[in-house]
C-alpha cells in the first residue's frame, strides 16, 4: 500500500462495547496525518547502500521560504543533496556526493547505491535565481554499515572484563560531537560572513536583489 | 574432555493482541495456538528433561508483551474456552475418523495431547509464566527479556524511547521472574550503535546479533562468531551461528521440510466442509487453522500421505544427532586455534518449534538427551555461564544489523510500511516534551502520561511493520498502528490543550492494559546536559531573548557593542538575558559572558551564496534554536530583536509561541540610502516594516530615528520609545594613555567602518586644508571596510598620503589609547542614526567634531560639548578641526563638558529605561505558550 491519505474521518468501531459501556468511537480512530508541522529531515539507513529520507516542512517555514524567495512553494525547485559528512565537516562548501530531484509535494525518498561504511548528511535544498543551492532542512549524520567481510585484514584485538567500559577504542563512523571551546578573550578580528556584500550598513549584491 | 559449548536460544514473542471489546477476535488465536502448540509442549519437554536429570541449559527470551498476555486474566479465560472447544473438536475427530484407520490413531493422539495441555495449563492456574519461572529457579532454563513491545530499535529515534523500551522490559521481567534479566533479545536482532549504552544503563549483560554483524565488526573479532565480543559499553554480544540456523530455517536444507514431518498447510479447518467445521472456526465463518492436521510433508506435490507420530519422532531424533554432529565438527576444528573453548550459538524463534515445525519440541528433547549421553566434548551452556569462563573478551564496535531479510532494515522499511515512521518519530518527540513538561503531575495527569507512553510503545511494535511487509493481515497491522498513534495524540492533546476526559482515559486504559508500572519519565530529555539550566534557576525580573546578527567577538558596526553592553547591564539589573547570535569559528556554542547567556548558532551552508540568503538562513537557524531552547524548558518573557536581519526569526518566535516582541531599529535602509531604489533595498525595507509592525514596542536610539521610523512605517507614536545608546567609560580606559598635545604631533582621529555613509571621504578631502594650517597634524583612520582602497587613493591623489594613516582593524586597547591622545576625533557621517563612536570618543576625553546629522546632532551641543560641521562639507570640517588643533584649551573644555554629560548615556540608566519598555509589553498580558 502507499501512504494513507489524511481522511476526513477514520472513525470506526462505533458499536464497540466494554461490558455495558459503549465505547467512544474516537478510541478506534484510524485517520492518519502525513504532515506534522515539524521542520525535520530524517534519514533512516535501510542497508549498507540504501537510505530512506522523509521530511516535513512546517507551514510556517514554507511561508518564510516562499516570502524570502518570492515564489509559491509549488514553483520552487527542490533537490535532495547527500554529503559525505567528514568532507562537509572539513569544508562547508564541499560538493554533495549525490543529488536527487524532489517535487514540491514529495515528502520521502530512497537513495540507493551509496557507499557502505560511510557517514552521510542529507539536505533538502532549493535554488536561488543564480542557481546557488540553499539548504532548507538538514539531517543528522547517519552511518551506513560496512559490508560484512570475513576476509578483512589483520585484526586489532583488545580484551576487557564484562561490564567494563572503554572510550576511544574505535570510532564507528563520524561523530558530530560539538566541541565547546574554552571562552577566551580574542583580540583578533574573527571575520564576518559575506563581508564583501554587507559592511554592517549596506547590502551589496551582484544581482542587486533578494529574489531566488 | 570438553572442547566447546553450544548455546540453544529460543525467542518467544507475540505482539500485544487483546481486544476486550469483542468476544472472538480473530488475531487473539495467535496466542492460543502458540500456547497449545509451542509454549506448553516446550515446557513439558523441559520438565521432562529436568525430571530425568538431564542437564538442560536452554536460554529463552519471553517478550514483555507475551508475558503480559500470558498473565492476563481475560486472555486466560478465553484460552480455556478455546482449549475446551479444541477438546470437543478432538472428541468429534475420534468419532469422525473411527472408520479411517490411516487417521484414527492421529486423532486419538491429538485428543490425548490436548488433555495433557489442559491439565498442564490448569496445573499452573492458567498462568504458564509460573512454569517458566519454576524452571528458571530450578536452573533448567535461563529466561531473558526483550524490548517492551518488540520495537525495532534501529528505527526508534530517541534515546528516551530506547530507554522506555528497555526499562519497561526489565520491570516486567523483575515482576514475573523475581530477578533482573541478565540478557536481552533485541527484537529482530536489530542492533544500532549506542543501543548498547542503554542496555548497560539498565544492567543488561548480553544480547544477540546475526552472524554478519560480527563479520562487519571493527576490529574484526579474532574468534569469529565462536566467542562473544564486548561492545564499548561493556555489554557482551553473541552472534548466531549461520550454519546451525540454516539447518533448521532453510526451506531447502532445513529439517522441518522432511517428508516424515507433519504438513503445516493441511488443516481440517480448511479441509473439512464448512458445516462440519463451523463451530470450531471463527463465528463469522472465516476458516482458521485448528491444529488438527493428518498429513505429512511427503513431497513437493499436492498428494500427501498420512502422518505417523512414531516416524516423525524417530526423524526428530536423527535430526538432533545430525545437528550435534555438525556442531561437534565446528567446535573440534576451532578449539585448538582459539586458546579457549568456542561456543556455538543457535538462535530460533520459539514459535517455530511446535507450531510451524510440529516435531520441534521433540527435537529439543532429543538435542539435550543426546548431548547428555555423548562424550562430553560439547556441552550445553547459557550465555552467562560462558561469560563466566574467561576474564576478558575482545572489544569491538558493531554497526547496524538485523536478522531480517537482507540482514538490515528492509523488512521494516519499504514502500508498504515506511509511512509509519514520521508519525512514530513525531510521537517520540511529543512524548519527550510531555515528560519534560510534567515533572510533578497531578494523579489524573500521571495516568494520562503513563497511557501515552503505553500507546507509543504499542505503536512501535515491529510486528505491525513486519506484517505490512509480509502482506498477511495488513489491514489489522495498519489499523493497530493508526489507532495507537491516534490514542497517543488524543492523550497528548488532553495533556497540553484540552481537559482530561477521565472516562475516555479509563476506556483506553482497559483496552491497552499493559505495563502497569510504566515510567513516563524515562522519556525525559537529559536536562543535566543543558548548560544554561543551572544558571537559569535564579529569581529574575524578566527573561529576555536577544536576537542579534552580531555579538562579540564578531563586530561589524556599532550593533555588536550595543547588544553586548545592553545585555550585560540588563543582566546586572537582575534580568536573565539569552543572546542568540551566529556562531564564530573558535568560539564556544554556549558561554556565559558577564551574566549573559550567549548561544552561538551554526548557520547551515549551502546558504545561497549571497549575504541576504545567508541572513535568511541565520533566521531559520535562530528559529530552530529558539524552538529547541523552549523545548528544553527555557521560558522567556519577551524577545528583543535588533534590526531587520533578525526580522523573520523574531516574528516567527513571537507568533509561534505567543511571546511579546520588542524591536530596536538602529538604522533604516531608507535612511542609509536616502531612499528606496532597488529590489534589494525594497526587500530590506519590507523586513524593517514587518519587524516594527509585529513588535509590541519599538525602541529607537534618537529623536531623529523616531521621526524617521514614525514617518516611514506609519507607526503609532505610543509604540515608539527613544532610548539613547550608552557608553561604558570602564571599557575606554587604557594603560597607554598620553595626553593630547604631549607630543609634537597632533592626531585627528576617525573611528568607524570605511563606508560612504561615515563620510571619511569628507575628512580626506579636508586633510590638505588641515595639514596646511597645522603641519603637525596626523590623520589616523581606524577601521576597515569596502571603501578603504578608494580612500587611500583619494589621500594619495590629494598629496596627503604621508599625513593620513590607515590602521585597519585595531584592538579595543589600541583604539582607546589613540582616543585618549587624540587632539580631535572626527565623525563626518552623512547618515548616522546615533553615532556610538562619537560618544565613546567623548568618554575617552577626546574633543569631537561631528556632522550635524541624525543622532550625532542629539549627542553633541555645538561649542559646549564639541563642535558640529555641515555634513559633506570639507571646508566646514577643516574649519572646526583647525579650531581644536590651534586652541587645545578649547578642546579640553569641550571634552570636560562632554564628560559631565555622559550620565545621560550611562548603561545603568539605559538598562532601566529598557526594562520599563519590557514592563509595558509584559504587562499587556501576552505570555509564552
Amino acid at each position: 500500500m502507499g501512504w494513507p491519505e489524511d481522511p476526513a474521518s477514520g472513525l470506526n468501531g462505533t458499536n464497540a462495547r466494554l461490558g455495558n459501556t459503549e465505547l467512544d468511537a474516537s478510541l478506534f480512530d484510524t485517520s492518519w496525518r502525513n504532515r506534522w508541522q515539524i521542520d525535520r529531515l530524517v534519514v533512516l539507513v535501510r542497508d549498507p547502500v540504501t537510505i530512506f529520507i522523509y521530511w516535513d516542512v512546517s507551514d510556517s517555514r514554507r511561508k518564510l521560504i516562499c516570502e524570502h524567495f518570492q515564489s509559491s512553494w509549488a514553483s520552487l525547485p527542490f533537490e535532495l543533496q547527500v554529503f559525505d559528512a567528514p568532507s562537509l565537516d572539513a569544508n562547508h562548501d564541499s560538493a554533495p556526493v549525490r543529488r536527487q530531484t524532489a517535487t514540491p509535494q514529495q515528502t520521502r525518498a530512497y537513495i540507493h547505491e551509496l557507499a557502505p561504511g560511510g557517514t552521510f548528511i542529507v539536505d533538502l535544498t532549493t535554488k536561488t535565481i543564480y542557481g546557488k543551492p540553499f539548504t532548507i532542512l538538514r539531517s543528522e549524520p547517519v552511518f551506513t554499515p560496512p559490508l560484512p567481510n570475513p576476509q578483512c585484514g589483520a585484526p586489532r584485538a583488545l580484551f576487557a572484563k564484562v561490564g567494563e567500559q572503554r572510550d576511544g577504542l574505535w570510532v564507528h563512523g563520524h561523530r558530530m560531537t560539538a566541541s565547546v571551546a574554552t571562552p577566551t578573550v580574542s583580540r583578533e578580528d574573527p571575520g564576518t560572513p559575506y563581508a564583501e556584500q554587507f559592511d554592517g550598513y549596506t547590502v551589496r549584491t551582484a544581482g542587486g536583489g533578494a529574489k531566488a | 574432555m570438553t572442547n566447546g559449548y553450544i548455546a540453544l536460544v529460543l525467542h518467544a514473542h507475540l505482539p500485544y493482541i487483546r481486544h476486550p471489546q469483542e468476544e472472538f477476535y480473530l488475531e487473539e488465536r495467535w496466542l492460543y495456538e502458540a500456547i497449545t502448540e509451542t509454549y506448553i509442549p516446550i515446557l513439558q519437554v523441559l520438565k521432562g528433561l529436568h525430571g530425568d536429570g538431564i542437564p538442560c541449559r536452554l536460554t529463552m527470551s519471553l517478550s514483555p508483551t507475551l508475558v503480559t498476555m500470558l498473565t492476563d486474566e481475560l486472555l486466560q479465560r478465553r484460552y480455556l474456552r478455546h482449549l475446551d472447544m479444541l477438546l470437543e473438536l478432538g472428541e468429534g475427530e475420534i468419532e469422525r475418523t473411527a472408520a479411517m484407520p490411516e487417521f484414527y490413531d492421529t486423532a486419538v493422539a491429538y485428543a490425548r495431547i490436548l488433555h495433557k495441555v489442559k491439565a498442564f495449563y490448569l496445573g499452573y492456574d492458567c498462568n504458564i509464566v509460573k512454569a517458566f519461572r519454576e524452571l528458571q529457579d530450578d536452573g533448567v532454563v535461563h529466561v531473558i527479556t526483550c524490548a517492551a513491545t518488540h520495537a525495532f530499535l534501529p528505527y526508534v529515534q530517541t534515546q528516551g524511547a530506547w530507554r522506555a523500551q528497555i526499562a519497561s522490559a526489565v520491570t516486567v521481567h523483575e515482576t514475573h521472574f523475581g530477578v533482573r534479566p541478565q540478557g536481552i533479545w533485541l527484537p529482530e536482532c536489530g542492533f544500532a550503535p549506542d543501543v548498547d549504552q542503554v542496555l548497560h544503563e539498565f544492567g543488561i549483560d548480553f544480547f544477540f546479533t546475526d552472524t554478519h554483524a560480527f563479520q562487519a565488526a571493527q576490529p574484526e573479532p579474532v574468534f569469529g562468531t565462536l566467542s562473544p565480543i564486548l561492545t564499548p559499553a561493556g555489554v557482551a554480544a553473541f552472534a548466531r551461528d549461520a550454519g546451525a540456523s540454516r539447518q533448521v530455517w532453510s526451506a531447502e536444507e532445513g529439517y522441518p521440510g522432511d517428508p516424515d514431518y507433519r504438513e503445516f498447510y493441511r488443516d481440517i479447518g480448511h479441509d473439512l466442509d464448512l458445516e462440519t467445521i463451523r463451530p470450531y472456526i471463527h463465528p463469522s465463518g472465516i476458516r482458521v487453522d485448528t491444529g488438527f492436521k493428518y498429513y505429512r510433508v511427503t513431497g513437493a506435490g499436492a498428494d500427501k500421505a498420512p502422518y505417523r507420530f512414531a516416524d516423525a519422532r524417530m526423524k526428530a531424533a536423527q535430526h538432533a544427532k545430525h545437528f550435534l554432529d555438525r556442531c561437534r565438527i565446528v567446535i573440534d576444528e576451532a578449539a585448538p586455534h582459539m586458546g579457549r573453548r568456542p561456543v556455538q550459538v543457535a538462535t530460533f524463534d520459539a514459535e517455530l518449534f511446535g507450531h510451524w515445525w510440529y516435531e520441534g519440541p521433540v527435537w529439543i528433547d532429543e538435542f539435550f538427551r543426546q548431548l547428555q549421553f555423548a562424550d562430553g566434548a560439547v556441552l550445553p551452556v547459557t550465555p552467562p555461564e560462558y561469560l563466566s569462563l574467561y576474564d576478558d573478551y575482545q572489544m569491538c564496535d558493531l554497526s547496524f544489523s538485523s536478522w531480517g531479510r537482507g540482514g538490515y532494515g528492509e523488512v521494516w522499511l519499504q514502500d508498504d510500511n515506511d509511512w509509519i515512521y514520521p508519525a512514530l518519530h513525531a510521537a517520540e518527540r511529543l512524548m519527550a516534551e510531555l515528560a519534560d513538561r510534567h515533572v510533578e503531575p497531578e494523579p489524573l495527569e500521571e495516568r494520562a502520561l503513563r497511557q501515552a507512553a503505553r500507546e507509543l510503545m504499542l505503536a512501535q511494535s515491529s510486528d505491525f511493520a513486519f506484517i505490512m511487509d509480509a502482506k498477511t493481515v495488513v489491514e489489522y497491522a495498519v489499523k493497530r498502528t493508526q489507532q495507537h498513534v491516534n490514542r497517543f495524540m488524543r492523550l497528548h492533546a488532553m495533556l497540553t490543550s484540552e481537559p482530561i476526559d477521565e472516562s475516555w482515559l479509563s476506556a483506553v486504559e482497559e483496552l491497552d492494559r499493559i505495563f502497569p508500572a510504566v515510567d513516563y519519565r524515562l522519556y525525559q530529555t537529559k536536562r543535566r546536559i543543558v548548560p544554561w539550566a543551572a544558571a537559569s534557576t535564579a529569581p529574575t525580573r524578566y527573561r529576555v531573548m536577544f536576537l542579534s546578527w552580531e555579538f562579540p567577538p564578531m563586530t561589524v558596526g556599532g550593533l555588536s557593542r550595543h547588544v553586548y553592553d545592553l545585555s550585560r547591564f540588563l543582566s546586572r539589573a537582575d534580568l536573565e538575558v539569552h543572546v542568540l547570535t551566529p556562531e564564530v569559528e573558535g568560539w564556544p556554542a554556549y558561554e556565559v559572558v558577564e551574566g549573559v547567556h550567549v548561544h552561538r548558532i551554526p548557520v547551515t551552508r549551502p546558504d545561497g551564496g549571497e549575504f541576504v540568503h545567508w541572513a535568511f538562513q541565520m533566521n531559520l537557524a535562530m528559529i530552530d534554536a529558539g524552538r529547541k531552547l523552549f523545548s528544553e524548558g527555557l521560558r522567556i518573557d519577551l524577545v528583543h530583536a535588533h534590526d531587520w536581519l533578525v526580522s523573520y526569526a523574531a516574528c516567527t518566535l513571537k507568533n509561534e509561541f505567543g511571546i511579546p516582541l520588542v524591536a530596536t531599529i538602529h538604522a533604516t535602509e531608507h535612511g542609509r540610502n536616502g531612499g528606496i531604489f532597488t529590489d534589494l533595498q525594497r526587500y530590506i525595507h519590507h523586513l524593517e516594516w514587518q519587524l516594527t509592525y509585529e513588535a509590541n514596542q519599538v525602541i529607537l536610539c534618537s529623536t531623529y530615528m523616531k521621526r524617521e521610523v514614525e514617518e516611514l512605517f506609519r507607526l503609532p507614536p505610543e509604540k515608539l520609545h527613544v532610548i539613547a545608546n550608552g557608553v561604558d567609560p570602564e571599557l575606554l580606559r587604557t594603560q597607554n594613555a598620553r595626553k593630547a598635545g604631549d607630543g609634537e604631533s597632533q592626531t585627528v582621529l576617525f573611528v568607524g567602518r570605511l563606508v560612504r555613509e561615515k563620510g571619511v571621504q569628507t575628512l580626506i578631502e579636508a586633510a590638505p586644508l588641515i595639514v596646511a594650517a597645522c603641519p603637525q597634524a596626523q590623520i589616523a583612520i581606524l577601521g576597515k571596510g569596502p571603501e578603504m582602497e578608494g580612500l587611500k587613493r583619494q589621500a594619495a591623489e590629494s598629496g596627503v598620503a604621508e599625513s593620513v594613516r590607515f590602521y585597519g582593524f585595531v584592538s579595543d586597547d589600541d583604539r582607546n589609547a589613540l582616543l585618549h591622545q587624540a587632539s580631535a576625533a572626527v565623525f563626518p557621517s552623512l547618515y548616522e542614526p546615533f553615532g556610538i563612536v562619537a560618544l565613546e570618543a567623548m568618554a575617552a576625553g577626546a574633543p569631537v567634531v561631528v556632522s550635524d546629522v541624525g543622532g550625532l546632532a542629539d549627542v553633541v551641543r555645538h561649542e559646549e560639548t564639541g563642535l558640529k560641521m555641515v555634513p559633506d562639507d570639507p571646508h566646514s570640517l577643516a574649519t572646526q578641526v583647525i579650531r581644536l588643533l590651534q586652541q587645545p584649551e578649547l578642546g579640553r573644555a569641550y571634552a570636560k563638558s562632554a564628560t559631565a554629560e555622559l550620565v545621560f548615556y550611562d548603561w545603568n540608566r539605559i538598562a532601566r529605561q529598557t526594562t520599563e519598555v519590557y514592563r509595558i509589553v509584559v504587562s499587556e498580558g501576552v505570555g509564552q505558550r
